[in-house]
């Protein structure tokens, strides 16, 4: 069963445990998550984001780490990326490091 | 409006507001804010505080420091004392997943005291009773308005004048004509008026009292057996 924090949900704290999660509001704190990340277009995180695959279609400030990390072509992100695989698609805007490579360093 | 959740085995720990409903199936640590509806799955938790309407599928259990601002509907509801809670509660059985009506705050502020309401509290309340309490007429269950519609009778038929001034020979509702006696004009419409539900055996006395029911089933169960055998 896969989550969604809607568009209009203002979340702050921290996120974690294992399943999917779509964000579509506004989040502010840590995501840990055992499963996929996606972090729609309308969607806005102010802080590390790690998953097991991350989708970013929306905005990201903060470092993002996951097995497999995608910047679908409107995301932004402002912050280090390391993934094992990394996937961006054209247009994505991305302010940071990129490292490929075993994220399961800070795990 | 999109609905939230969040789902088994993610855990949220912080705040969250905002609108738009939220199903909680995973686990929720700290203050909800929501212009919706909040409702916990089975195995949902949510601790903090929670301003808002609130529904709970199973069991909503308020521990001692948990504060619910907001109407409450739950299938059975616990609550810890020292827990605080402001709002009307709705203990649901059958008709669970009905959306309250949310907002107002109806009862008074009281902080203390122990509430609590095993499963046998729902069934012992009558439907009809139920239904006034939660003051929502559609949820009025099913053989309520079927009682009603039985116990009153149509309005063209009925005699509006005072019983003493009819004549004598005029039909009660229902009754056959040579059926209407001074006893029968003497008792009150609406047990005339039920009469399809009492089975009574003799038709041509209306009006009487029910003993003479009890001897005629007897009578009628023992020339059955008498004829089995």
């Amino acid at each position: 069963m896969s989550g969604i924090l809607g568009g209009s949900l203002v979340v702050r704290g921290s996120i974690r445990g294992k399943g999917d999660l779509s964000i579509e509001g506004t989040f502010e704190g840590e995501i840990a998550l055992d499963g996929t990340l996606t972090i729609a277009g309308s969607g806005s995180v102010t802080g590390p984001v790690r998953a097991t695959d991350v989708e970013v279609q929306g905005e990201v400030d903060g470092h993002v780490a996951g097995q497999s990390v995608t910047l679908r072509s409107n995301a932004r992100v402002h912050g280090d990326v390391r993934a094992l695989s990394l996937t961006i698609d054209d247009g994505a805007a991305l302010d940071g490091l990129i490292e490929m490579g075993d994220p399961g360093g800070d795990r | 409006m999109k609905t939230s959740v969040l789902p088994q085995g993610v855990t949220l720990e912080g705040e969250l507001r905002g609108s738009g409903d939220l199903i909680v199936r995973g686990a929720l640590i700290g203050n909800v804010d929501l212009d919706g509806m909040l409702t916990i799955d089975a195995g949902g938790v949510v601790r903090g505080e929670v301003e808002g309407p609130v529904t709970v599928l199973e069991l909503l259990r308020l521990e001692a420091s948990a504060r619910v601002l907001g109407d409450v509907q739950a299938d059975r509801v616990s609550a810890a004392s020292g827990s605080v809670l402001r709002g009307r509660v709705r203990m649901t059985g059958a008709d669970r997943l009905r959306r309250t009506v949310g907002g107002t705050l109806t009862a008074p502020f009281t902080s203390s005291g122990t509430l609590e309401a095993p499963r046998e509290v729902h069934a012992a309340i009558p439907a009809a009773r139920l239904s006034t309490l939660t003051g929502s007429p559609e949820q009025v269950s099913a053989p309520g308005p079927g009682v009603r519609e039985r116990m009153t009778e149509p309005p063209d038929a009925r005699d509006r004048r005072p019983i003493r001034e009819r004549p004598t020979d005029t039909p009660m509702l229902g009754m056959p004509r040579q059926a209407v006696t001074s006893r029968a004009l003497s008792a009150p419409i609406p047990a005339t008026a039920a009469a399809p539900n009492v089975v009574a055996p003799v038709a041509s006395k209306p009006g009487g009292p029910p003993p003479p029911v009890v001897p005629r089933l007897g009578r009628v169960r023992s020339q059955r057996r008498d004829g089995s055998t």
